[in-house]
């Protein structure tokens, strides 16, 4: 009697104290009708239990029952197995996953990136030029061993004079043997290692379409020529630790290529001297090398330098070239300014007649130009919903501004004084990925004297877009 | 229902959190139990991510293991280590192709990878490391729980 009051108020007290929290969280209708389905569940399966507990007891009774091996140990013997199966499979996947790594890190590795544009220039037709396909093999047969190819399909067409304007060019194709971090020797095409633009000259890494003026007359980008160096680094800051400058990082390249040849014209600069890759039409090498200067971490500064001749008589080019980069947040600031000096006295080689023959054209005295860029990365988050923005990680916006200028002294038409040519370029480009860039830009230029007459740039203004990506 | 049939879920909600929040914000940079590697600078892991240092000191090529660049460990490491977006990519000089790390999509992940692999090098929540694997010191300090690391562990977020 006492027990059942006593549990009575208990039950009492235990409702009342859970009351406020009860009040607090009411169940929905909802709620209440899914308590009431899992309630019935339960009870179905109570009901189930009792039946087959029933239907145990019964089965003990009977001789052949008690002989058998019990149901439930049958069940952990079988549920042992399937674990240690379990656990075989999650091995041997594992396995198979290192030794998939393995050969992976040893194979070669495919990449392609592609670069479209269409110009509007003024006083040209506007039009959309299949700029080029670039096959990338990147080989590492052993730890120490590394192959690297660039393959340039320019306007995904046939051979040069083909019907489609295009044509099929090595930009890179060495081979490396790396023998520690500051020090590996390599042979073969390399990116000529003079100044930064043209190290990194890549549609889907620049944030501008049309290269600087002096990108492609002083240094002419891409500038590759076959040789054999020294690439390395030397972290410089983590040596001397403790002295400030952590990030103090050196890293060089330094080769001996083919070099520059006589056919260097007033209005085309260095763009048709760039070396073939089989003969040497001055039979003299060029010693040239960038040595980078990083003292912290996003600040670079690089110099580089280039001694050479450039005809048979033994007429001197040199060439000295600076470049930095800062990023201080979402900005970035960078700027190169290259320098070419000739020796007075040696004659224009052209290179487009077989063999090539000498002209009485006089070389320019000197070459120099620079160029200084802003970019600024940023983002609307409004836009996350819409299709700039879903499904991508991080978008970017990321507006662009460029002034460049480039000064060609030439003696060969004395009178008309030096080329100077001088252009804005002011870009917007959209990044959904690192790797894929949809730029907007339209460009300015200025040009006194001589007419620069190239394909790309000329002394017009007007209206760029183009699309790179590498995958 | 409510509080009284959920304090089991909350005790064990509790117990799981306790040392997570011990360790809440050390990212614990970690490698093969089998390496020489003890202690690296903050320098030289921004060089191992970004493809510059290809090597550890006996010339084996170095492994690296990421975290996709939706995780939010990956974020953090980026900022600390890169200051930089997740989804930055690096390119060695003269290369139009990103450096490509091997991406994990969870701590447990990388650390069984890391576990297996003998040169390879990662990060994880510090609460998530065990005995498979070896914490490296950054800058010559180890992760430490209860905020003891804190100012001067170079990876806390």
């Amino acid at each position: 009697m006492w027990r059942g009051l006593a549990l009575l108020a208990a039950c009492v007290l235990s409702e009342a104290i859970a009351a406020p929290a009860a009040l607090a969280e009411l169940p929905t209708a909802e709620e209440v009708a899914q308590l009431k389905e899992e309630l019935r569940h339960m009870q179905d399966a109570m009901r189930q239990m009792q039946a087959e507990l029933q239907t145990l007891k019964a089965q003990q009774q009977t001789p052949a029952a008690r002989t058998a091996l019990p149901e439930p140990v049958a069940e952990r013997g079988s549920l042992t197995e399937r674990v240690e199966t379990l656990e075989e499979s999650v091995k041997a996947s594992e396995e198979g996953q290192d030794s998939l790594l393995k050969r992976l890190d040893e194979m070669v590795e495919l990449d392609v990136y592609t670069a479209s544009v269409f110009s509007n220039l003024t006083d040209k037709d506007a039009k959309f030029d299949a700029l080029h396909v670039e096959l990338l093999a990147d080989a590492h047969p052993t730890d120490r061993l590394r192959g690297f190819t660039q393959i340039r399909f320019s306007r995904l067409g046939t051979i040069e004079a083909g019907a489609k304007q295009g044509d099929i060019e090595v930009h890179q194709a060495w081979l490396e043997y790396a023998i520690n971090d500051y020090f590996n020797p390599r042979l073969g095409v390399v990116l000529v290692p003079f100044g930064k633009y043209n190290q990194e000259n890549f549609d889907h890494v620049q944030e501008l379409t049309l290269r600087p003026v002096m990108a492609l007359r002083v240094v002419p980008t891409t500038w590759a020529e076959p040789g054999f160096g020294f690439t390395g680094h030397a972290p410089l800051g983590e040596q001397l630790g403790g002295i400030g400058l952590k990030d103090f990082l050196l890293d060089y390249q330094l080769f001996l290529t083919t070099g520059l040849s006589a056919d260097i014209r007033d209005h085309r600069g260095l763009r048709d001297a760039r070396a073939e890759y089989e003969t040497d039409t001055n039979n003299n090498k060029a010693t040239v090398g960038r040595l980078g200067i990083k003292p912290m971490r996003d600040l670079e500064v690089g110099l580089s330098g280039y001694l050479g001749e450039y005809d048979t008589l033994g007429h001197h080019i040199n060439g000295f070239d600076v470049d930095s980069k800062l990023t201080i947040g979402p900005f970035d600031l960078l700027g190169e300014y290259a320098l070419f000096d000739l020796q007075e006295g040696g004659f224009r080689l052209d290179n487009s007649t077989s063999p090539p023959s000498i002209t009485t054209a006089i070389v320019p005295e000197s070459l120099r130009g620079g160029y200084l860029e802003a970019h600024y990365r940023f983002w609307f988050d409004f836009l996350n919903d819409t299709f700039l923005g879903r499904k991508f990680q991080n978008p970017t916006f990321t507006a662009a501004l460029r002034y460049d200028q480039v000064r060609i002294d030439d003696d060969s038409d004395a009178g008309s004084g030096p080329i100077v040519h001088r252009g804005w370029t002011f870009g917007l480009n959209y990044r959904p990925i690192p790797t894929w860039v949809l730029k907007f830009e339209y460009i300015v230029n200025d040009e006194k004297t001589e007419a620069i007459n190239t394909r790309d740039v000329d002394d017009r203004d007007g209206f760029v877009m183009s699309m790179a990506a590498a995958f | 229902m409510t509080v009284r049939a959920r304090w089991p879920v909350l005790l064990a909600a509790a117990l799981l959190l306790v040392p997570t929040a011990a360790w809440a914000g050390s990212i614990a940079v970690i490698v093969n139990k089998s390496s020489s590697v003890e202690a690296i600078s903050l320098a030289e892991l921004r060089r191992i991510y970004q493809g510059q240092k290809t090597r550890w000191s006996d010339g084996a090529t170095i492994m690296v293991v990421n975290r996709s660049a939706a995780s939010a460990i990956r974020a953090a490491f980026y900022r600390l280590v890169h200051n930089a977006d997740p989804e930055q990519e690096f390119y060695q000089k003269g290369s139009p192709i990103p450096f490509k790390t091997i991406t994990q999509e969870s701590d447990i992940a990388t650390r069984r990878l890391v576990s297996r692999m003998p040169n390879a090098i990662g990060y994880v929540g510090a609460e998530q490391v065990d005995d498979t694997v070896k914490i490296v010191a950054i800058d010559g300090v180890r992760p430490a729980p209860d905020l003891q690391d804190a100012g001067v562990y170079p990876l806390r977020w």
